[in-house]
């Protein structure tokens, strides 16, 4: 132990002291084990240093990637994907649920078409189905605008009307609920996918009619909605074909 | 002052070299460096096991790095640095703070050795053999638990200031300390190992 160990100055002789110790030399075969060491780091460790370490810097980076990446992923995904919005099917007009007629409807039951059509070599899809569409006294067809009409209308008018109607079992109408018609049956196409191809006016020998073509799948369903208008007869019979897809049709409007 | 730039230039040249792609200067760089690093992450552990094993991390960590080294600083003050910074780490990692505490519970023993004024690293040696480095043993071991008692921070500046010999500017560079505080730090911890010295190596 220092003898002379100055006691007024403490700290120098401590640093007298600490300067006085020998260093300790390292391990003889300390170059090897530092090799072996660099050498047995694996590929999955160097992998995860370079990842993650260190750890104060890289993970708060790598989080805020993912998080900026799941965002961009929503942000991209929603932008792509087409949003489906149900639309309401649009409601078919007071006037078209107007009462059926008490006569026995006729069903369009497939029955062979080529003993009633107008051209036997001719294949019955290519033939228009000519419906006509028949007006009886339980019909109340009126426009729009009519009703507003009609109700100011003296009794005598509509006691000639019903006159009319009873001796020849159907009602003459006017341009109004000609017009008011045709619209029904137009919306009626258009309503079970169809279109209307073109419209015959009254010609004197003919009467008005809608060339239209519709969806042999729902020509049925035209049929039913057509029927509510009026009495329906039908010159051909409509025979579901496997391979039809659409049915071109003829409505003879009355006149 | 001379053999610092003469040392600090030998160093750059191994370090270009290295960069260049000459990885077996690494070799010349552990062997000129490898007792400083060994001591000085000794005198951070204080036990040989430890120090070898941060010594080779600090050298590993030296080999991933020098690429990297930009040579802003010299050679010798990084090196320092890494070091430190990762004796600093494993006295910090919970692993050690624990087996430490085991190793205290079991010295408590000794207590009562050091209350009756033997000293705690005394170690008989049946042989014959010079008694004066059995006395520096003692002293460098009763030392070295004095060193281990300080704080980490006075304990790094300490070790590189009055053991290692390094100036201070060169203990801001490598702690990263101001000069203020590094001059602070090294009085306060000359003052706590007066007082934990005190009985032990002087009366």
């Amino acid at each position: 132990m220092p003898e002379n160990f100055n006691r007024q100055n403490p700290e120098e002789e401590i640093k007298n002291l600490l300067s006085s110790l020998k260093a300790k030399p390292a391990p003889k075969d300390f170059l090897e084990t530092v090799h072996a060491r660099l050498e047995k780091r694996s590929i999955l460790q160097n992998i995860i240093a370079a990842l993650f370490l260190p750890l104060n810097v890289k993970l708060p980076l790598e989080l805020a990637g993912a998080v900026a990446t799941l965002i961009f992923m929503i942000f991209i995904f929603n932008s792509v994907t087409p949003q489906i919005v149900n639309v309401p099917q649009p409601k078919l007009p007071k006037l078209l649920a107007a009462k059926a007629p008490a006569q026995p409807k006729i069903k369009a039951a497939p029955i062979l078409a080529a003993a009633m059509s107008p051209k036997p070599n001719a294949s019955p899809v290519d033939q228009p189905i000519e419906i006509a569409l028949v007006l009886t006294d339980e019909d109340q067809i009126q426009s729009e605008g009519e009703l507003a009409e009609e109700k100011g209308a003296p009794p005598s008018n509509l006691a000639t009307i019903s006159t009319a109607k009873t001796a020849a079992g159907t009602v003459s109408i006017s341009d109004k609920q000609a017009l008011s018609i045709s619209s029904q049956i137009q919306n009626l196409v258009n309503l079970v996918g169809g279109k209307v191809n073109s419209i015959e006016s009254n010609t004197g020998n003919q009467p008005p009619a809608i060339n239209a073509e519709i969806p042999a799948d729902k020509f049925e369903l035209f049929l039913k909605e057509l029927k509510k208008l009026g009495k329906v007869n039908s010159s051909a019979q409509y025979i579901s074909l496997p391979n039809t897809k659409i049915v071109k049709i003829k409505i003879l409007l009355p006149q | 002052m001379e053999c610092n730039d003469k040392n600090n230039q030998a160093d750059a040249q191994m370090v270009a070299a290295f960069q260049n792609g000459d990885v077996g200067i690494f070799d010349q760089l552990v062997l000129k460096y490898q007792d400083i690093v060994y001591s000085l992450c000794y005198r951070f552990m204080g036990e040989a096991e430890e120090a070898d094993d941060l010594a080779q991390e600090t050298f590993v960590k030296v080999f991933r790095s020098l690429k990297k080294f930009r040579r802003e600083a010299a050679f010798s003050t990084w090196l320092y640095q890494i070091a430190a910074n990762t004796c600093k780490s494993r006295l910090g990692s919970l692993a050690f703070r624990f087996r430490k505490k085991l190793v205290r519970i079991e010295a408590l023993k000794t207590e009562a050795d050091l209350a009756q004024d033997i000293p705690r690293f005394e170690l008989p040696d049946p042989r014959p053999g010079p008694a004066q480095a059995l006395e520096e043993n003692e002293r460098d071991a009763i030392v070295q638990k004095a060193i281990n008692r300080l704080p980490p921070d006075q304990k790094t500046v300490i070790i590189l200031s009055d053991i290692e010999g390094l100036a201070y500017d060169e203990i801001v560079k490598i702690t990263g300390f101001k000069l203020g505080t590094v001059k602070s730090k090294i009085a306060r911890a000359r003052s706590q190992l007066a007082i934990m010295l005190k009985g032990k190596i002087y009366a």
